[in-house]
């Protein structure tokens, strides 16, 4: 998987937990989830364990902290999904 | 010792129980240590649940606290450390009215009282833990008593609504605390949240949360 299809992928992960659908329309790797998708903090473990589920891939802690904007999701995805390979 | 406040608010209506219940998810922020917590005889009547969510509000709470003095700090909750929890004297949670309550200082009747490590620093914590909602106030010395907070329910879970019903929550008690009808509150690039006066930049330390349709404030002044 390329970094763009990812990308067009974890859209659909974080969509539940945000109103903003026009900002979510048009992430990009710098977008901050809190900040920017205004997700509430509380959901941030959510999208974590529905990364894992979408992915097939297990997230431990230090990943975990790096999931705070869209690149570090990627970074993490991409890493992990590369691991099975 | 620096001048701060954090806080946060989890609207219990809001969360998954099922899923919080899922070793899956706890320990995505919760060591096993900290989880061992849950085993003192004293928290018995804790839903795990609210367990979980109350070491989730520390940890948030933590974090807001420290970020104010480290702008670049990342929300890392593994590496904020729940040490000791200690219930409060009246472990009948139903007493403790849904919101909208405001108080200065904490009744050990009614909160949790945690002590955390981070970045070798120790910090203290507050918590009430109701039916509804879990509040947490925190502090870098277990003295609280000039730590203004309050809660308040809200007709709607929209951020840009919650954005607003804090502030003017917030507001509402600063203006008569600081004696000023001035007062405004602006989010640095960061996120931390700093009270105007006018034009000018109080040294006030302000802590704003919302969560579902909970909203919340802290604040420290001791004028």
């Amino acid at each position: 998987m390329t970094r763009q299809e990812i990308l067009t992928e974890l859209k659909k992960v974080l969509s539940p937990y945000t109103l903003d659908k026009e900002a979510l329309a048009s992430i990009d790797e710098n977008t901050d989830l809190i900040k920017d998708l205004k997700i509430n903090s509380a959901n941030l473990v959510d999208i974590i364990i529905d990364a894992e589920t979408k992915y097939n891939i297990e997230i431990d802690y230090d990943a975990a902290d790096k999931m705070v904007n869209v690149g570090g999701c990627i970074d993490v995805i991409e890493e992990k999904t590369n691991q099975q390979t | 010792m620096i001048i701060s406040a954090g806080n946060d608010i989890v609207d219990l209506q809001a969360i998954d129980t099922a899923r919080t219940n899922n070793p899956r998810f706890y320990t995505k922020f919760i060591t096993g240590a900290e989880a061992a917590l849950y085993n003192q005889p004293q928290l018995a009547h804790l839903p795990f649940e609210c367990f979980v969510w109350m070491l989730w509000s520390v940890k948030e709470s933590v974090y807001k606290f420290q970020q104010r003095h480290n702008p670049g700090l990342v929300f890392s909750p593994s590496k904020i450390v729940v040490e000791s929890i200690k219930p409060p004297l009246s472990t009948r949670m139903a007493d403790v009215a849904n919101g909208p309550i405001e108080g200065k200082g904490f009744d050990a009747q009614l909160f949790y009282n945690s002590t955390i490590v981070f970045d070798l620093h120790t910090l203290y914590s507050q918590s009430i833990v109701n039916d509804s909602f879990i509040v947490t106030l925190v502090n870098n010395s277990n003295k609280f008593e000039n730590m203004y907070w309050g809660v308040k329910p809200i007709d709607n879970s929209g951020p840009a609504y919650q954005s607003t019903e804090v502030r003017a929550f917030i507001l509402e008690k600063l203006r008569p605390v600081l004696a000023s009808t001035h007062l405004n509150i602006i989010k640095k690039t960061s996120g931390c949240p700093v009270l105007y006066d006018g034009t000018i930049e109080t040294t006030v330390p302000v802590s704003l949360a919302h969560h579902g349709r909970y909203v919340a404030y802290a604040f420290l002044f001791s004028g």
